[in-house]
């Protein structure tokens, strides 16, 4: 879904002659930038700086990007967004050191299952302790042949059992493009 | 004159050729879609598509927002994510033809970028919205129905609420040329920027933020559109309470139809048809009482309205221009003596024809609008409702929906888009199914053998759909692998990811697809509702296979 994305933003740039910023729309490297950056927040937290391997076993969920913005995101994207920022900590070393695990999501776990990938009681003692999840703002400003859109991400682990938070980051870029919106 | 012959010729090749840089779309397929087959259009689009590639498509979107169309009344909202993501990427991107306005006024108009009238974008956005919420994506469709409800340009001045139409436009604005004032300054800036009349679009936004928990935005959008049509009171209340689980879109009659007409068709003009009723009735067969689905856009006129235009008068100057220069021109040519004057005249002429060819209006616009679109909310809670919607007093509209479900589990609601064949069409209102299918559990006379094999079951192979063969006592020998492999030789896509995220032609309509339409949709009842040619295998392998179950091995 990445490829075809750039693939459309890069036929998009060529048919509109590659000339000044023409879409305010979230490009590829947008999502890179922001997950790149929230990726190396949660790898310097102090959420997870005070995890051993005696802390009580945190089983996680995680959730695609919820997208309250002005552009769509293609589910594809949302879900790289989440898998980019997770796989970012190695695996091996959450488990053993942090005692972090990860357990396939409710959604991933419904499709597989009326697929018939999956058995029906696939995955019943996943029983997440935690929820990783994130939302894509946005606010829009329009003007004549001016328009820009203000994107925030917030990416969360939430604790299922008392509903407090336990990380959060937030990132935030501004996209402004010219032209006359209809033509 | 021998050596301007070339040129001459040349030059009239060129003038001749620059009217027709539009697409001009196969009348064949206008024919199929008023009733309904959108199989075999939608192929036909989806070669157009690929053919016209990226670089230089000034139909680029113009094919997308066509094949998006059709797909989505077939009930494929999957074969629609990639065409749905193309079209939105463009529509969002500004100023698309600032660099041609001097090839577009000068030379010609076909080859500006088509990105449609404002009215043909916000019906793209809502038909991205519509196959984003069927997608189960309310995240995605409440961005793209936000992107309906751009400001509006509204040069009325006062007038009460009589809206100008275009033409009353262009005709103020050449009036104030004659006292002096400048036109294109008028034009430019005379306006006020309003808020969009577009009540669909505030009807799927509200229904999105509705989805997603957001019931302040959602009751925010829902006042909008019942502020702009009061008749949509009654559902915006039934959205706002969430008393329903199934939103209902469905889409009726010819949208209109963008024509050249006035001196040398220099004019662009929206023709339609009649009028659109004010509401559609709906009904589910377990239930005795009706609901209606009231109108939230009649697409006629929007075309109509001024503000929903983008303004067309450069086009009636040039073909002044361009006339006052070919009567001229020639002229000159015919009454002159010497041969210098012969040419300039001739050359003049030329030009003339050059511009009289390019002043010819842009006609291309989306043939596969809708007059107009309704919206209605109802509860589904059994499996394989069947759910009706009509016309007012006008049977031929009637359209049947078998096999709908309740929303999904985890799902708060579902979003159905269905499109009453404009010519009306049989099986529309027939509502019987006659092919098993992933969407109904409904056992049909002769489901227990696939419709490859000269049964009437187009059910994905599955173990579930084998063992289903196996309790018939058919089949017994083989695995669903085995099936799943001669559905393979017989070069059947099994799902959207084996078409590569296109469009194809149902089997059961001698196409190479065994996705199953959405039920609810226009599609699902053309492909289901009415009996088929038997399936001709291509494989050695099927033959073989057939013959083995013939012999009950």
């Amino acid at each position: 879904m990445i490829a075809r994305t750039l693939i459309a933003l890069l036929a998009a740039a060529a048919v509109t002659g590659c000339a000044a910023k023409q879409s305010t729309r979230i490009s590829v490297s947008d999502l890179e930038e922001t997950t790149s950056v929230v990726a190396d927040k949660l790898r310097g937290s102090d959420f997870l700086a005070q995890r051993t391997p005696d802390s009580p076993p945190m089983i996680v969920a995680i959730h695609k990007v919820e997208n309250l913005t002005s552009d769509i995101i293609p589910e594809g994207d949302r879900w790289w967004m989440m898998q980019r920022v997770r796989s970012s900590q190695p695996i091996l070393t959450l488990s053993r050191d942090k005692n972090i695990r990860f357990v396939i999501p409710a959604e991933h776990l419904q499709a597989g299952i009326e697929r018939g990938n999956l058995e029906d009681d696939f995955a019943k003692d996943r029983k997440p302790t935690h929820e990783m999840s994130a939302t894509f703002l946005s606010a829009t400003r329009a003007a004549g042949k001016h328009r820009t859109d203000a994107y925030l991400c917030e990416y969360r682990i939430t604790d299922l059992t008392s509903g407090g938070l336990v990380w959060t980051e937030v990132f935030e870029f501004k996209r402004a493009a010219f032209g006359k919106g209809y033509d | 004159m021998r050596p301007l012959a070339p040129l001459a010729a040349l030059l009239i090749t060129l003038a001749g050729s620059l009217g027709g840089c539009a697409s001009a779309l196969d009348p064949k397929l206008t024919q199929a879609v008023a009733v309904g087959r959108y199989g075999g259009a939608r192929e036909k689009l989806q070669d157009d598509v690929r053919k016209g590639g990226n670089l230089g498509d000034y139909d680029y979107i113009l094919n997308r927002s066509r094949l998006l169309m059709l797909t989505l009344a077939d009930g494929q909202p999957d074969a629609a994510e990639e065409v749905a993501n193309q079209t939105f990427s463009f529509l969002r991107t500004q100023g698309l033809n600032a660099d041609r306005t001097i090839r577009s006024t000068i030379i010609s108009d076909g080859v500006r970028i088509w990105k449609g009238e404002p009215f043909e974008q916000a019906m793209a956005y809502s038909a991205i919205a519509i196959q984003k919420a069927q997608r189960n994506e309310w995240d995605n469709a409440r961005a793209a129905a936000q992107a309906s409800l751009f400001l509006l340009k509204d040069f009325n001045e006062g007038e009460g609420k009589r809206i100008m139409s275009s033409t009353e436009l262009a005709q103020r604005a050449a009036n104030k040329e004659k006292v002096g004032v400048n036109s294109d300054a008028y034009l430019d800036n005379g306006y006020a920027a309003v808020k969009t009349n577009f009540a669909l679009g505030y009807v799927l936004a509200g229904a999105s933020s509705k989805a997603l928990g957001r019931d302040d935005e959602a009751s925010d959008y829902l006042r909008e559109a019942a502020n702009v049509e009061p008749a949509l009171a009654e559902l915006t209340d039934a959205i706002r309470s969430g008393r329903y689980n199934t939103l209902v879109v469905i889409d009726e009659g010819r949208g209109p139809t963008k024509v050249a007409s006035g001196l040398d068709g220099a004019i662009a003009e929206w023709m339609s048809v009649g009028r659109s009723a004010p509401a559609v009735t709906m009904w589910t067969e377990d239930q005795a009482s009706r609901v209606g689905a009231p109108r939230t856009v009649d697409v006629a006129e929007l075309a109509r309205d001024h503000r929903w235009n983008n303004l067309e008068d450069v086009r009636r100057a040039k073909s002044l221009i361009g006339n006052a220069l070919l009567v001229g021109g020639a002229a000159v040519a015919i009454g002159a003596e010497d041969d210098e004057a012969k040419l300039v005249g001739a050359g003049a002429a030329l030009a003339g024809l050059l511009l009289k060819a390019s002043s010819k209006a842009d006609t291309r616009h989306n043939e596969f609008l809708p007059r107009a679109a309704y919206v209605g909310v109802l509860n589904i809670t059994a499996p394989d409702t069947t759910v009706g919607v009509q016309v007012d007093n006008r049977p031929e509209t009637r359209l049947m929906l078998p096999s709908i479900a309740p929303p999904r589990e985890g799902q708060r609601m579902q979003l159905l888009y269905a499109r009453i064949p404009p010519a009306g069409a049989p099986w529309a209102s027939s509502g019987q199914v006659l092919y098993a299918n992933d969407r109904t559990q409904t056992r049909i006379t002769g489901d227990e053998l696939p419709y490859i094999m000269g049964g009437r079951c187009v059910r994905a192979p599955s173990p579930d759909t084998l063992a289903r063969y196996h309790a018939s006592g058919r089949l017994k020998n083989m695995t669903a692998v085995e099936l799943e492999n001669l559905y393979r030789e017989e070069g059947i896509a099994l799902t959207v990811e084996d078409q590569r995220g296109e469009s194809r032609k149902h089997i059961l309509e001698g196409g190479t697809s065994l996705v199953c339409p959405i039920a609810g949709s226009t599609g699902y009842a053309r492909l289901f509702c009415q009996t088929h040619q038997p399936y001709q295998p291509k494989s050695e392998a099927l033959r073989r296979a057939i013959e083995a179950e013939q012999r009950g091995e």
